[in-house]
C-alpha cells in the first residue's frame, strides 16, 4: 500500500510542470497536398440507429473513461493556421474577388432539363452541369431559398467547401415552372459536384482514401464547425451536413469534403414543417430534468407553427456555447485555439461582403434584409468576443531584429479597448523553465512590441498573456523562436 | 459522368505531418492523466466491445422477420461478410464471449454466432433468411441452435411450489430449489408475411432436443431435491416437434419510442414428443396491450396482459416445455400449465430519443385457466430509461425490485420484438 502511495506521489509530482511544444526549424506547411489521385472510394453507409447509439450511448461512456487531454488540432501548421487542403480552401474576401472565386461553375446556363430523382428535382444545364433545385415551403416564403443563398456564400467565405448556390429563373433556362419545386422562387445548388460518397465520418479518416491521414475528430476544420453553426444558427452538423465527394475522373481524382444542406441555416431548419426534426414521440419540449421529475405531465405543449414565418426568426442574440441538436464529436473536442481560429476568420469577412451576400437573397422587404445583416453582425461579434476571450488573441506580425511585433486581434477588431489591456510577457526555454522574470508591456493601438533579450539558448518561447481589466486570459499565446547565431528565426505559434 | 470535374493533379505527396511539431507540449497533470488512462483501459475497452457486440449491429440480426427496413441495418453489401465479437452476461451466469458473422447476398442474409462462457456454457447458432418485398413483404428463415447452460433453476410447479402438492420434495432435501444443466439443440423453420401495414402473420415449425443433466458443480440437483421420477423430463432427453401459427396486429406508429396504439398477438401450436419422448400438447396464448396518450404525445400509459397456456393431450409433459414468464421483469422462476402476467407501464419522453419508464408487473401461474386467481400474486416494480432512434430501440437500462430481490436490466441494441414467437417459449 505504501509503495502504491509512493508511486502516486511520483506521478503527481512529475505532472506538475509545464513544458512547451518544440517546433521543427522548417517553413510552415501551406498546402496539405491531400489531392493526390486515388481510386474512387466506397460510399459510406449511414444507418441512423448506429449513429444515434454511437453519439448518445457509446461515446459519452467511452469519453468519460478517457482521461487524456484532447490533443491540439492535427491539421494546423506551425503558425497555428489551417493549410489549404481538401477540407479548407480560403478565398479572397474583397467583394469582387470573392464573387469571382465563388463562381467556379457559375449558375446554370443555356437550355436546361429538369427531372425528379431520389425525391429531388435535378436540373442539368446546357453544359451538362448538374444542380439540385430547392424551393420555399408554401407557408414559409423566402426562407429556405434565402438561407441557402446567404449561408452558402458565408460558409465559402470562411474557407470551407460548399456547393455553389444560384438563383434560377425557369424561363431563362427554357423550363416550365411546373417542372420544378412548387415555389415562387427556386435556387439551384451545384450538387453533386462529383461522385457522392456519403456522410463524412465524424471520428476517423476514410480507410480507403490514402490522402485522408488525420482523424477527423482532431481536425480544426471540423471542431470549429461548432462556432460556424452558432453564427449561422445551423442546428445540426453530422451526417446531414458534411459529405464527401470524389472529384475528378475515376482514378485521377480525389476526395473533397463539403458542407451541405445550408437551406436549414439562419434558423430556417427550426421554422418549418419541411425540415423540422422530431423524435418519434413528436417534438419534445422542456428540459430533460423537468420532464423526468414531472413524469412528462408539466411539459410545455408542443409548439405549433411559430408565429414568425420569415428569417426575422434569425435572432441577433446567440449563446456563445451554442448547443447542437445532436452531439458532434469534433465539436465536443473543440479547444479554445480552434474556436479562436474560426472567430478570427469570421471577423475578417468585411461588412461589405456580408451586406452584398444578404442582398443576393432578394428579400421583398428591405427591413428583412436589414434584420438579417444586423443579426449576422451581432452574432459574429458575440461569438468573436467570447472566443477571443478564451485565448490571448495575438498574431505575430513581424520579427524585426530582436523585436517581436504581435497584433492583438481583439483590439484590431474593436472588441476590446487598448486602455483596458496589458500583457505579461515571459521567456521560456524549451524545457519550460523561465529564463527571465516576466515583464509587462502595453499595446500601441493594436500592436505590441516585445524586445527579445539576449539569452544563451538556441530555442526560446515568448509567452504572452493578455490581461484585460485586471483579469488574465485563460491561455497564453506562444511565439517559438530559434536562434541562428545572433539572429532569431520565428518557427512556430500556439494559442 | 457529366457531373465529374477534372481535378488538378497534385504532384506532391500528402503532408504526413502538417503541424511542424517536433515534440508536443506537456501540461501539468499529463502524466497523472496517462496513468489514469492505463487504469481505465479495461473498462473503456470493455465498453467498446459491449457496445459493438450487443449493440445495434448484432442486436438487429435478431429482428429477422418481415421488416424490410432492417435491410438497411443488415447491409454488408453484396457478397460481403461482416464479423462482430459478441459478449453477454446473464444473472447467475459467467461472461460469455464469442463472435458473430453476418453475410448478405441479394435476398439472402445469413448469420452465425458462437459464444463461450465456460466448459458447460456455450452457444452456437446459425440463421439463414430469404426476404422478398413484393408482392407482399415476406421472409423465410431457417435456423439451427446449439447451446449449453450449466446453471438453470427449477422450483417445481405452481405459484407457491413449496406448498404445491404436485411437487414431491424429497424428505430432508437440502433445498427446495433445484438446479440443472441443459444442453439444447433446436432447428426452426419459419415464414412470415405482412398482409397489411399493421398485421403480420407467422408460421413456424421447430425440432428441439434437450438433454437435462445435473449441474457440473453438483449440489441441489433435481434428483436431490425432488423424488426420483416425479419431475418429467429430469435427467433425460426430451425431443419435441412443435408447429405454430401466430398473428400480430400492432397499430403503433413506431415500436421504438412512446407512441399510442394497440397491440394484439395470438398464437396456437401443437407439440409432440418424438423418439423416446411420448408427450403431446397444444400451446395457446396471446397478449393484448393498449398504449394510451396521457395529455402529451410523448406520454404513454400502457396496460398489458399476457396469457400463455399448455394443454397436455398425451403423456406427462416435460417440465422444460411448460410456460415460463419472460414478460415478468422480476425473477422468472415459476412454471405451470397456465401463466398470466399483467403489466402497467408508463413511458414518457424526456428528451429527443430518450424516454423514462416506470413499470409494475404482477404474475401468477396455475394448473388450469379457471384456477388462475389473485392469491399469492408475485409482483415487481421498476424504473428505467430507454434510448431509441426513429425506427428502432437502441438501448435500455432499468432496475426492478420484487420480494425476491433487485434486478438490473441492461441492454445495448435492439430487442427481438419481431423475432418469430417461438423464441419466447
Amino acid at each position: 500500500m505504501r509503495t502504491w502511495a509512493q508511486w502516486m506521489f511520483v506521478v503527481a509530482a512529475v505532472g506538475c510542470s509545464y513544458r512547451p511544444a518544440r517546433f521543427h526549424d522548417r517553413p510552415p506547411i501551406r498546402d496539405a497536398h491531400d489531392d493526390r489521385p486515388i481510386a474512387i472510394p466506397r460510399k459510406s453507409a449511414f444507418v441512423e440507429a448506429f449513429y444515434l447509439s454511437d453519439v448518445f450511448l457509446r461515446r459519452p461512456v467511452v469519453d468519460a473513461l478517457d482521461a487524456e487531454r484532447f490533443p491540439h488540432a492535427l491539421d494546423v501548421n506551425a503558425l497555428d493556421e489551417v493549410p489549404r487542403s481538401s477540407w479548407f480552401s480560403p478565398v479572397a474576401l474583397e467583394v469582387g474577388a470573392f464573387e469571382k472565386q465563388y463562381a467556379a461553375d457559375g449558375p446554370p446556363r443555356g437550355r436546361a432539363q429538369i427531372e425528379a430523382r431520389g425525391g429531388h428535382f435535378v436540373l442539368t444545364d446546357a453544359r451538362g452541369k448538374v444542380y439540385r433545385l430547392i424551393g420555399d415551403h408554401p407557408t414559409l416564403p423566402q426562407v429556405d431559398t434565402s438561407a441557402a443563398l446567404i449561408a452558402s456564400r458565408l460558409v465559402r467565405a470562411l474557407g470551407y467547401l460548399t456547393p455553389e448556390t444560384w438563383w434560377v429563373e425557369p424561363s431563362a433556362l427554357g423550363v416550365p415552372r411546373t417542372a420544378g419545386p412548387a415555389s415562387e422562387r427556386w435556387v439551384a445548388v451545384r450538387w453533386p459536384v462529383g461522385v457522392p460518397l456519403g456522410a463524412t465520418d465524424m471520428t476517423y479518416q476514410r480507410d480507403d482514401d490514402p490522402n485522408d491521414r488525420i482523424p477527423h475528430r482532431d481536425r480544426r476544420t471540423l471542431r470549429a464547425l461548432g462556432v460556424l453553426a452558432a453564427w449561422l444558427d445551423l442546428r445540426e452538423l453530422g451526417p446531414s451536413r458534411l459529405v464527401d465527394a470524389y472529384v475528378g475522373l475515376p482514378g485521377r481524382g480525389h476526395v473533397r469534403h463539403f458542407v451541405v444542406g445550408l437551406h436549414d441555416a439562419l434558423g430556417a431548419g427550426a421554422l418549418g414543417p419541411t425540415t423540422a426534426s422530431r423524435s418519434v414521440a413528436g417534438p419534445v419540449e422542456g428540459d430533460a430534468l423537468s420532464n423526468l421529475l414531472s413524469l412528462g405531465l408539466a411539459r410545455p405543449p408542443a409548439r405549433g407553427a411559430r408565429p414568425e414565418r420569415s428569417l426575422r426568426a434569425f435572432r441577433a442574440q446567440v449563446d456563445a456555447r451554442y448547443e447542437l441538436g445532436h452531439p458532434y464529436e469534433p465539436v465536443d473536442r473543440l479547444l479554445p485555439s480552434d474556436g479562436y481560429w474560426l472567430a478570427k476568420r469570421m471577423v475578417q469577412i468585411p461588412a461589405s461582403l456580408i451586406q452584398r451576400v444578404v442582398r443576393e437573397a432578394r428579400f421583398s422587404e428591405a427591413s428583412l434584409e436589414r434584420h438579417v445583416v444586423r443579426a449576422l453582425e451581432a452574432r459574429r461579434r458575440t461569438l468573436a468576443s467570447y472566443w477571443f476571450s478564451r485565448v490571448t488573441p495575438c498574431e505575430v506580425e513581424a520579427l524585426s531584429g530582436r523585436t517581436l511585433i504581435v497584433v492583438d486581434q481583439a483590439l484590431a477588431a474593436g472588441l476590446e479597448g487598448a486602455g483596458d489591456t496589458r500583457y505579461v510577457v515571459s521567456f521560456l526555454g524549451d524545457d519550460g523553465n523561465e529564463l527571465t522574470p516576466p515583464r509587462t508591456v502595453l499595446p500601441a493601438l493594436a500592436e505590441v512590441e516585445i524586445p527579445i533579450p539576449e539569452l544563451e539558448r538556441d530555442y526560446v518561447v515568448v509567452r504572452v498573456t493578455a490581461i484585460r481589466r485586471g483579469t488574465p486570459a485563460p491561455r497564453a499565446m506562444e511565439a517559438h523562436l530559434k536562434s541562428e547565431g545572433s539572429n532569431l528565426k520565428w518557427v512556430g505559434v500556439r494559442h | 459522368m457529366g457531373a465529374l470535374l477534372v481535378a488538378p493533379h497534385a504532384a506532391a505527396e500528402p503532408a504526413t505531418d502538417v503541424t511542424g511539431v517536433a515534440r508536443e507540449a506537456s501540461e501539468p497533470g499529463d502524466p497523472a492523466r496517462r496513468f489514469a488512462n492505463v487504469l481505465l483501459f479495461v473498462p473503456r475497452a470493455t465498453t467498446e466491445i459491449v457496445f459493438i457486440t450487443t449493440g445495434t449491429a448484432a442486436g438487429l440480426i435478431e429482428e429477422e422477420q418481415v421488416v424490410p427496413r432492417i435491410d438497411d441495418m443488415l447491409n454488408p453489401g453484396e457478397g460481403e461478410v461482416r464479423i462482430f465479437p459478441t459478449a453477454f452476461m446473464e444473472t447467475g451466469s459467467s461472461l460469455n464471449v464469442g463472435a458473430r458473422v453476418i453475410g448478405r447476398a441479394d435476398t439472402v442474409a445469413t448469420t452465425a454466432r458462437i459464444g463461450y462462457g465456460g466448459e458447460h456454457d456455450q452457444v452456437a447458432e446459425s440463421r439463414l433468411r430469404f426476404a422478398f418485398r413484393t408482392p407482399v413483404p415476406l421472409a423465410l428463415s431457417l435456423e439451427a441452435l446449439h447451446d449449453e447452460r450449466s446453471s438453470n433453476g427449477y422450483l417445481g410447479l405452481g405459484q407457491e411450489p413449496e406448498t404445491d402438492a404436485r411437487n414431491r420434495f424429497r424428505p430432508g432435501a437440502p433445498s427446495r430449489a433445484a438446479s440443472y444443466r441443459e444442453l439444447r439443440e433446436r432447428f426452426i423453420t419459419g415464414a412470415g408475411f405482412r398482409p397489411a401495414a399493421d398485421t403480420e402473420l407467422f408460421v413456424s415449425s421447430s425440432l428441439t432436443r434437450r438433454h437435462l443433466f445435473d449441474p457440473p458443480s453438483g449440489g441441489d440437483t433435481l434428483s436431490e431435491v425432488f423424488e426420483p421420477g416425479s419431475v418429467p423430463g429430469a435427467n433425460g432427453t426430451v425431443r419435441t416437434v412443435y408447429s405454430e401459427l401466430a398473428l400480430r396486429v400492432d397499430t403503433r406508429a413506431t415500436r421504438a419510442g412512446p407512441a399510442p396504439g394497440f397491440l394484439f398477438e395470438s398464437y396456437a401450436g401443437r407439440g409432440a414428443g418424438i423418439g423416446a419422448s411420448s408427450h403431446d400438447f397444444v400451446r395457446v396464448g396471446g397478449r393484448v396491450a393498449g398504449f394510451f396518450q396521457l395529455f402529451h404525445p410523448g406520454n404513454v400509459l400502457s396496460p398489458k396482459l399476457v396469457l400463455d397456456g399448455l394443454a397436455p393431450t398425451d403423456g406427462p409433459i416435460p417440465f422444460v416445455e411448460l410456460p415460463r414468464q419472460p414478460d415478468f421483469r422480476g425473477f422468472d422462476t415459476r412454471r405451470d400449465y397456465v401463466s398470466a402476467v399483467a403489466s402497467l407501464d408508463y413511458r414518457w419522453a424526456i428528451a429527443r430519443h430518450l424516454a423514462a419508464r416506470a413499470f409494475a408487473d404482477v404474475a401468477t401461474v396455475a394448473p388450469r385457466v379457471r384456477a388462475l386467481g389473485f392469491d399469492a400474486l408475485r409482483y415487481d416494480a421498476g424504473f428505467g430509461f430507454d434510448v431509441y432512434s426513429r425506427s428502432a430501440p437502441l438501448g435500455s437500462i432499468a432496475v426492478s425490485g420484487s420480494p425476491d430481490g433487485e434486478k438490473l436490466i441492461l441492454y445495448f441494441g435492439v430487442s427481438s420484438s419481431f423475432g418469430d414467437r417461438q423464441h419466447r417459449s
